[in-house]
């Protein structure tokens, strides 16, 4: 059976099927961009630690936050408008490499330990402020 | 004591599968060491050599290789048993799992670099099924399928792309 | 290639098709002496515009008439009191307004006394800014001992008068609240079913924002931020009243606003207090009135206070203290998890 396909695929390289697929994939990626990205600028970041949301901040403050986790202490900071992680004690860095975000739908993630940064905007954490 | 010689029969297809698994094990390696824009986001070059062994040998053989790879790999990082490994292997799983389907399709019209794009797809839903439901479960997840799906779809076809060289290349020698 | 042009064309079928519209209004007017913020869902632009402007109109008309140190009514309405001459030809609004901040002042025994004018006045309060004065004991002495109460007003008709020429009736912690009542009585003449009005800080809501119910932020007393969050399901309402508004300090001291007419001094210690208020014709009003009995209570009093009052849902937060009834704990969700455990949640009531 699988003998009958090397032949076969030395006709072309791409075939009805993969046009297919890529469009599909296009299509999909078109729809993952308007569902699931947004492009203003963020207001607030939340923090997720050990699977639930540990707090909502204002990206209007200078202020660093420690948790530590499984794997040791992570530490967010937040200023002038952006949030990142400023350390953290996982192998590979990634978080940490990432830099700042803030654009509203953006996410850090460190997996290791267990904790997430998002930015939040135009789902701000609330509608009005009560003073 | 009389002395005790094991005898490992191998035959000429595990030393097939070793080699590809030594290179595909090379190749994410490799991988590992190359910076990435996001985490989670990688061109999976090691999965040209699971593409290949499918055309060249067979699924079973392929499935070897592929499981082989990320077991060796995650070892030899230190990584064995991590979040990074289980994503891996998930990722793999799945990958494998939609191969095993797509190639029962007729092959005229699916190519290498179909097969391979239909395989990132599920290597990355496979992945981020498993962050949503373990790792961080939290539908803020989803803010990444974009970004994961663009590299899922440029990397699958630049390494189907390969592929097809590649048994191109092999087959017309 | 024909594969190419296949993908130009969904993709750009794809971007042609426009994004979600948000169908949220929102103006932002100052007005009453400060902020007013109305946001209104799912109407159109011109709908929500034609309401506002009628609810602007009636704020305007509020200030004329109740303000409690500029020209108003009200300013008329103290004068003749001072004079020991009858006020005439007050408007059923003045009248109904005194008469039922009366009843709360009697449920509240007094801590909430909207005639207190003199002294809140001496304490500068009376201005749009207010400049630190150095206490003078015995003059404060004086003006809590002429016990000023809208007991001693007496209505007669459209006349008003009182046996106290020292009565200064101040509409502060009311009018907020009234005009809050007003505001959303107006909006739903103009069939709005979905708005959430914060006048001053002071909020009522109506209706949900789409399919999720109005989420309002709690100010952090010492903080520039949110310190917590809560839905604001329909016609629920909440005030709060704190020392970080209207206050000056002097010698290190702070003097807030909010002054207990039993020592004639502002409270001390307290940094805010909120009610929330459920649905009622006058929610609004309640949620900016019976703050105060709280803010001014004694700590040991707080229960009594809150259920002479009937006020269920109540956060306070203090010098080395955050105190909540359970329901209110129940609501809220902070935003800075450090504050919660910093200040260990009390839960009363």
């Amino acid at each position: 059976m699988l003998r009958k396909k090397i032949t076969l695929k030395l006709q072309a390289k791409f075939l009805i099927g993969d046009s297919l697929i890529i469009l599909i994939s296009l299509i999909f990626i078109v729809f993952a961009f308007k569902t699931f990205w947004f492009f203003e600028t963020g207001s607030v970041v939340q923090v997720n630690f050990q699977g639930k949301t540990y707090g909502n901040f204002s990206l209007f403050q200078n202020k660093k936050i420690n948790l530590i986790g499984k794997e040791g202490e992570s530490i967010i900071e937040i200023k002038e408008g952006r949030a990142r992680f400023k350390s953290a004690p996982c192998k590979n860095q990634y978080c940490v490499q990432q830099g700042w975000i803030h654009l509203t739908g953006q996410i850090l993630i460190c997996i290791p330990n267990e904790v997430s940064i998002e930015i939040l905007g135009k789902s701000k954490a609330y509608d009005s402020l009560n003073y | 004591m009389t002395h005790s010689i094991i005898k490992i029969k191998t035959t000429l297809l595990d030393h097939q599968i070793a080699q590809l698994s030594a290179i595909a094990i090379g190749l994410s390696l490799i991988e590992s060491v190359l910076p990435s824009p996001m985490p989670g986001v990688k061109p999976g070059i090691a999965n040209i050599i699971t593409l290949y062994t499918i055309y060249q040998f067979n699924f079973k053989t392929a499935m070897w290789v592929s499981v082989l790879r990320v077991f060796a790999t995650s070892l030899i990082l230190g990584q064995f048993l991590s979040p990074t490994f289980m994503l891996s292997l998930v990722g793999s799983i799945l990958s494998l799992l939609t191969l095993y389907f797509a190639i029962k399709l007729p092959s005229k019209f699916l190519s290498p670099v179909g097969l391979s794009v239909l395989s990132s797809f599920a290597h990355i839903a496979g992945q981020l099924f498993l962050v949503r439901i373990w790792l961080i479960p939290h539908p803020s997840i989803y803010s990444l399928i974009p970004i994961y799906s663009v590299a899922a779809l440029l990397f699958g076809f630049i390494n189907g792309w390969i592929t097809y060289h590649l048994l191109k290349r092999h087959n017309s020698i | 290639m024909r594969f190419i042009k296949f993908f130009l064309i969904v993709f750009t079928l794809c971007f042609l098709q426009s994004c979600s519209q948000t169908s949220l209004y929102q103006s932002k007017h100052y007005i009453f002496g400060t902020v007013l913020d109305i946001s209104i869902y799912g109407e159109s632009d011109k709908k929500a515009e034609e309401a506002t402007q009628v609810v602007l109109k009636e704020f305007t008309r509020l200030h004329n008439s109740l303000h409690a140190w500029k020209k108003s009514d009200l300013t008329d309405l103290n004068e003749s009191i001072a004079k020991k001459k009858s006020y005439r030809n007050a408007s059923a609004e003045l009248i109904e307004i005194i008469k039922e901040a009366r009843l709360l002042e009697d449920a509240s025994h007094h801590l909430f006394n909207p005639a207190i004018g003199e002294l809140i006045d001496y304490w500068g309060f009376h201005q749009d800014e207010f400049n630190p004065i150095h206490p003078d004991q015995s003059k404060i002495k004086v003006l809590v001992e002429r016990y000023p109460s809208l007991d001693q007003v007496l209505i007669s008709g459209s006349t008003i008068s009182s046996t106290n020429p020292h009565v200064k009736i101040d509409l502060g912690g009311y009018a907020k609240g009234y005009a809050l009542d007003r505001a959303s009585k107006i909006l739903r003449d103009h069939h709005i079913k979905n708005a959430l009005i914060n006048i001053g800080g002071n909020i009522i809501a109506i209706g949900q924002h789409g399919n999720k119910p109005w989420r309002v932020g709690i100010q952090d007393p010492r903080g520039s931020q949110a310190i917590a969050k809560l839905d604001l399901l329909d016609g629920w309402a909440i005030g709060t009243s704190g020392d970080y508004q209207r206050y000056f300090m002097s010698d290190g001291i702070r003097y807030c606003h909010v002054i207990d007419p039993f020592t004639g001094f502002p409270v001390q210690g307290v940094y805010s207090v909120t009610v929330l208020i459920e649905p009622a014709q006058n929610a609004g009003t309640l949620s900016d009135v019976l703050s105060k009995p709280l803010f001014i209570g004694k700590r040991e009093a707080r229960q009594a206070i809150a259920e002479k009052l009937n006020i269920r849902h109540y956060l306070i937060i203090e010098d080395k203290a955050i105190s909540a009834t359970q329901s209110m704990a129940d609501r809220i969700q902070f935003l800075d998890v450090h504050a919660q455990k910093k200040n260990h949640l009390e839960i009363t009531g």
